[in-house]
């Protein structure tokens, strides 16, 4: 799985550059702007989840579903190795999230306080849940039908955001109890476990 | 020696297509030819004997295991080239190498770069910048650098030139020096099949209509240029496949049929897989109507 693991993370090293550009530029703009400008700081983590969907249309685009038949590996460990490049990218977002929380702080000489806690907890939360519904969709419909899915789930899940976010961001909006911040990441990983199991189960019945 | 492949039945069915039954062995230490038209099923037989579709019928044992066994038990010891490699278009073929050696415990990063300096491939550029001969060779190259046992190729030197496909050829050639190892190729050129194959097998519609050691075939068959009516007085299975004109005809046909003093010259695999193709194809259009 190792190298299952390697092609996708070279893959995306030399085919993602933008997405990295963007996720920078989010990241700073979040960081330096003013007032609701924070909001930002979501994009490198969202942007970072997607990034193991556009490792998956790489793979379809290159046949290599049809090579990986004649690999020594499972089929549990080529979808094991989309996840943990989710995991990886996901990680690396929430790194630069925090990077951005931190360099909003020195800026702004204030901790952001209520947001970066929301920052904190949604953010890994949303991005496991866009890999957990997109990746089985990917691995039973492949990323051409999955595609009209992948956008629907972005709308979905970005509208959601932009509701969570500002009613919980606003003084007369949702009142969360501290806990519910602590939970909405572990949600995240449960779906995103979850959705590993589904599509495991999904790929071992696909015919190649 | 073991088989390298025994299929016993095996068979796939596609809507309306179906493949096989098949049943076949390729012994240890030989080559195997599969020729047939396109959508004969050569590519799907492939898919078969690595498990990445699932037979509706029959038994394969690749190289001593079931498919449902753990493929990391048994594809380690697989080389296989698709007609399109399907390796990633962003990597070039040093990173691809890096990739291999993650995969494969028996990654041979030497005898990949002595490949990739045989071959004349550049181990730093993308694969997608790579002209479809190129691509062909570094799909070669990684079936050749995990000390496989089997290699499976499917129309392994399509797209390539006649110097390279020489030179390729030559590759698979070295690779059966080995008695342990054996080699199944599908391939429309048929020169090809003939310089390399120990068997041949044609397959037509999803049925395979000849399974032979191929010297033997060759020794059994002859060509025969005769009257039509000199034709019709052999019996059909004496004759593989014949093309019938108004001045004459040209018929494959059993050297042990034809009448005694007839002028026989060598037949090729080429004639043979021709003219049976067609005589199944009459056969099929005759039972059709």
């Amino acid at each position: 799985m190792k190298g299952l693991v390697t092609k996708d993370l070279l893959v995306l090293w030399k085919t993602s550059r933008i997405y990295l550009f963007l996720i920078l530029l989010f990241c700073a703009m979040g960081c330096i702007g003013e007032k609701t400008s924070w909001t930002f700081l979501f994009y490198p983590v969202l942007l970072s989840g997607t990034l193991a969907v556009s490792a998956a249309s790489y793979d379809e685009r290159s046949r290599w579903l049809r090579y990986s038949t004649s690999l020594p590996c499972t089929r549990g460990q080529a979808v094991a190795a989309k996840y943990v490049v989710g995991l990886v990218c996901t990680v690396f977002g929430y790194a630069v999230m925090l990077l951005g929380i931190l360099a909003a702080q020195i800026i702004h000489g204030r901790l952001p306080g209520e947001e970066a806690l929301i920052l904190l907890a949604i953010g890994p939360a949303v991005a496991f849940l866009l890999d957990g519904v997109m990746l089985p969709l990917i691995f039973w419909l492949g990323t051409e039908k999955g595609r009209v899915a992948y956008i629907f789930a972005i709308i979905v899940v970005s509208a959601l955001v932009g509701f969570f976010v500002f009613a919980l961001a606003s003084p007369e909006g949702i009142a969360l109890p501290r806990a519910a911040y602590f939970l909405a990441p572990l949600c995240g990983a449960a779906v995103y476990g979850a959705s590993w199991g589904i599509s495991t189960a999904i790929y071992r019945r696909k015919e190649l | 020696m073991t088989n390298a492949i025994e299929a016993m039945g095996l068979q796939k069915r596609y809507g309306s297509f179906t493949l096989g039954p098949l049943s076949f062995t390729l012994p240890g230490g030989c080559v195997l030819g599969l020729l047939g038209e396109n959508g004969a099923g050569k590519t799907t037989t492939l898919a078969l004997l690595l498990g990445a579709v699932r037979p509706d019928g029959g038994t394969v044992r690749v190289l001593g295991h079931d498919f449902s066994e753990d493929p990391r038990r048994w594809k380690e010891d697989i080389g296989v080239v698709f007609d399109e490699p399907g390796l990633p278009e962003p990597l070039t073929a040093g990173e691809l190498g890096r990739v291999f050696a993650g995969i494969y415990r028996q990654w041979d990063a030497a005898e990949y770069d002595r490949l990739l300096r045989r071959l004349e491939l550049p181990k730093d550029k993308p694969f997608k910048t790579f002209s479809r001969g190129m691509r062909m060779k570094l799909g070669i190259a990684a079936s050749l650098s995990h000390r496989a046992k089997l290699l499976l190729l499917d129309e392994p030197t399509g797209g390539l030139d006649p110097v390279v496909r020489d030179e390729v050829v030559t590759l698979f050639a070295d690779f059966t020096r080995d008695e342990d190892h054996a080699i199944l190729i599908s391939s429309h050129i048929v020169s090809d099949l003939e310089k390399l194959c120990d068997y041949v097998a044609f397959l037509h519609k999803g049925q395979m209509t000849l399974y032979s050691e191929k010297d033997a075939l060759l020794d059994e068959y002859a060509l025969w240029h005769c009257t039509a009516a000199e034709l019709a007085a052999l019996p059909e299975e004496a004759v593989a496949g014949a093309r019938v004109t108004e001045f004459g005809a040209e018929a494959a046909v059993r050297r042990s049929a034809v009448p005694r003093g007839a002028s026989l010259s060598p037949v090729t695999l080429e004639e043979l897989f021709v003219l049976s193709t067609k005589k199944a194809a009459a056969k099929e259009k005759g039972d059709q109507k």
